[in-house]
C-alpha cells in the first residue's frame, strides 16, 4: 500500500464521508442544518483518522506529521466550504428557484408571468423569515434589528473583497442608500 | 525539454509513491503549497485591477488551477527552490490536492463576490441602520425585481438553459436546462429540502 498516497487523499476521502454523513442525516433531521453540520463532522473524524493511520503507517517525524495533518485539515475545510455551498445554492439560489419553475411547467412560462410569480417582494419576504427564523436578524414591532450572528462578518468579508478585488461596492445597497439620500 | 516531458520524468522519480526526500519536510511541502495557492491570488488580483475579464469564472479557473503545474516546474528548475519543490507522486498529489480544494473554495466565494447576494445585503443594511432598525418597506426597497428577478430569467436565455418557444410567446428549458433541472431537483429531493430561491 502506497500510504503517501493514502495520505495525500484523507481529505478526499472526508468529502465523501461529508457527503454521506449529510445524506444520512437528512433523512432524520427536521432542519438541513443540524444534517449538515453531521455531514462536516463525520467528514473532519474521517480526515483525520485515515490522515493519522497514514502518518502512523509512514512512521514519519512528529513535526512533519503535525504539517501533513494541518495541510490535509485545511484541504478537508476548503473542500466542505464548496460542498456547503453547493447544498446551499439548493436552498437559497433564485436562478436554481427558477429552473425549478419550468420544470414544473412543460407548457412554459412567459418571462413576465415569471416576474409576477415570483417577484422581489417574496424573495425578500422569504430572506427575512429565514434569517429572523435563524436568529440573524430580531423583530421588534415593525422593524428588523440586526442580532450577533455568524452570517454578518461573513458578509462583510466579502463586502470588503468586493472592493479590494472588483473595485466597487455592494450596489444593492449603494442604489438603497442613494435612493434614500434623494428622497431625504 | 517540453514542460510535459519534464513533469513525467519528475513524477515517475525513483522514490515515486514514498514518503519525501529528508530535504522535502511536511513543513517545507506546507509552505510550498501555501506559497503557491497566495501567488495564485495575488496574481489574481493583480490582473483583475488592470481589467476584468469578460469570462470571469473560467479565466479566474485557468488562472488559479494553472498556478500549480507552473510553480512546480519552476520550483525544480529554479535551484534556490527546489528544497520545496514537491517529487513524487504522494507530494505532489498532496499539494495539488490542496491547491485544487483552495482554488475551487475561492471561485465560489468570487461568485459571491461578482453578484450581490440579497441574503449577504439584507444582513449589512440592517446592521448599517444600528439601534434604529430598518422597516420591511426598506428591505423591499433594497432588492428590487428589475434588479435580481430580470437580470438572472435573462442570464438563463444568454445561457442557453431556457429558450422562448417557436411563437416566441413562453420560454421552455432547453435540454441542457432540463439536466440541469433535474439534477438540481435530485439533489433537492436527496438532502429533502424545500423549494429554495
Amino acid at each position: 500500500m502506497d500510504w503517501s498516497a493514502v495520505l495525500a487523499l484523507a481529505a478526499l476521502a472526508g468529502l465523501a464521508a461529508d457527503f454521506l454523513g449529510h445524506v444520512i442525516s437528512a433523512q432524520f433531521a427536521s432542519r438541513p442544518a443540524p444534517a449538515i453540520l453531521m455531514g462536516i463532522l463525520a467528514g473532519l473524524a474521517v480526515t483525520l483518522g485515515v490522515s493519522g493511520f497514514a502518518l502512523a503507517k509512514l512512521d514519519a517525524d512528529p513535526v512533519d506529521g503535525v504539517a501533513y495533518l494541518g495541510l490535509n485539515l485545511a484541504t478537508f475545510l476548503a473542500l466542505a466550504y464548496g460542498y456547503f455551498n453547493f447544498v446551499n445554492l439548493n436552498m437559497t439560489s433564485l436562478r436554481i428557484r427558477l429552473l425549478q419553475e419550468f420544470l414544473e411547467s412543460p407548457d412554459g412560462l412567459t418571462r413576465d408571468g415569471v416576474l409576477e410569480r415570483y417577484d422581489s417582494r417574496e424573495l425578500v419576504r422569504r430572506r427575512i423569515a429565514r434569517l429572523t427564523e435563524q436568529g440573524h436578524l430580531a423583530r421588534s414591532s415593525d422593524r428588523f434589528l440586526s442580532r450577533r450572528s455568524v452570517l454578518l462578518p461573513i458578509a462583510r468579508t466579502l463586502d470588503s473583497l468586493k472592493w479590494i478585488v472588483l473595485r466597487r461596492r455592494n450596489r444593492l445597497i449603494a442604489a438603497a442608500e442613494k435612493a434614500a439620500s434623494s428622497s431625504s | 525539454m517540453t514542460l510535459a516531458a519534464f513533469a513525467l520524468e519528475t513524477i515517475s522519480t525513483p522514490n515515486c509513491g514514498t514518503l519525501p526526500k529528508p530535504e522535502l519536510s511536511g513543513v517545507a511541502l506546507v509552505a510550498f503549497a501555501f506559497a503557491v495557492f497566495t501567488l495564485a491570488l495575488v496574481f489574481h488580483v493583480a490582473l483583475w485591477q488592470v481589467r476584468v475579464p469578460k469570462r470571469q469564472s473560467l479565466t479566474l479557473l485557468v488562472l488559479l488551477l494553472g498556478t500549480f503545474p507552473v510553480a512546480v516546474a519552476v520550483a525544480h528548475l529554479v535551484p534556490p527552490l527546489e528544497p520545496f519543490a514537491p517529487v513524487g507522486v504522494g507530494p505532489t498529489l498532496h499539494a495539488g490536492l490542496f491547491h485544487l480544494a483552495f482554488s475551487l473554495a475561492y471561485i465560489v466565494t468570487y461568485s459571491a463576490l461578482a453578484e450581490d447576494s440579497p441574503t449577504c445585503s439584507i444582513l449589512v443594511y440592517v446592521a448599517d441602520a444600528g439601534e434604529a432598525g430598518r422597516s420591511e418597506a426598506d428591505l423591499m426597497q433594497l432588492v428590487s425585481n428589475e434588479m435580481i428577478v430580470g437580470p438572472r430569467f435573462d442570464g438563463l436565455v444568454t445561457g442557453g438553459v431556457i429558450a422562448p418557444t417557436d411563437d416566441g410567446s413562453r420560454f421552455v428549458l432547453t435540454p441542457k436546462g432540463r439536466r440541469w433541472a433535474t439534477l438540481f431537483a435530485t439533489f433537492r429531493r436527496v438532502y429533502r429540502l424545500r423549494k429554495g430561491g
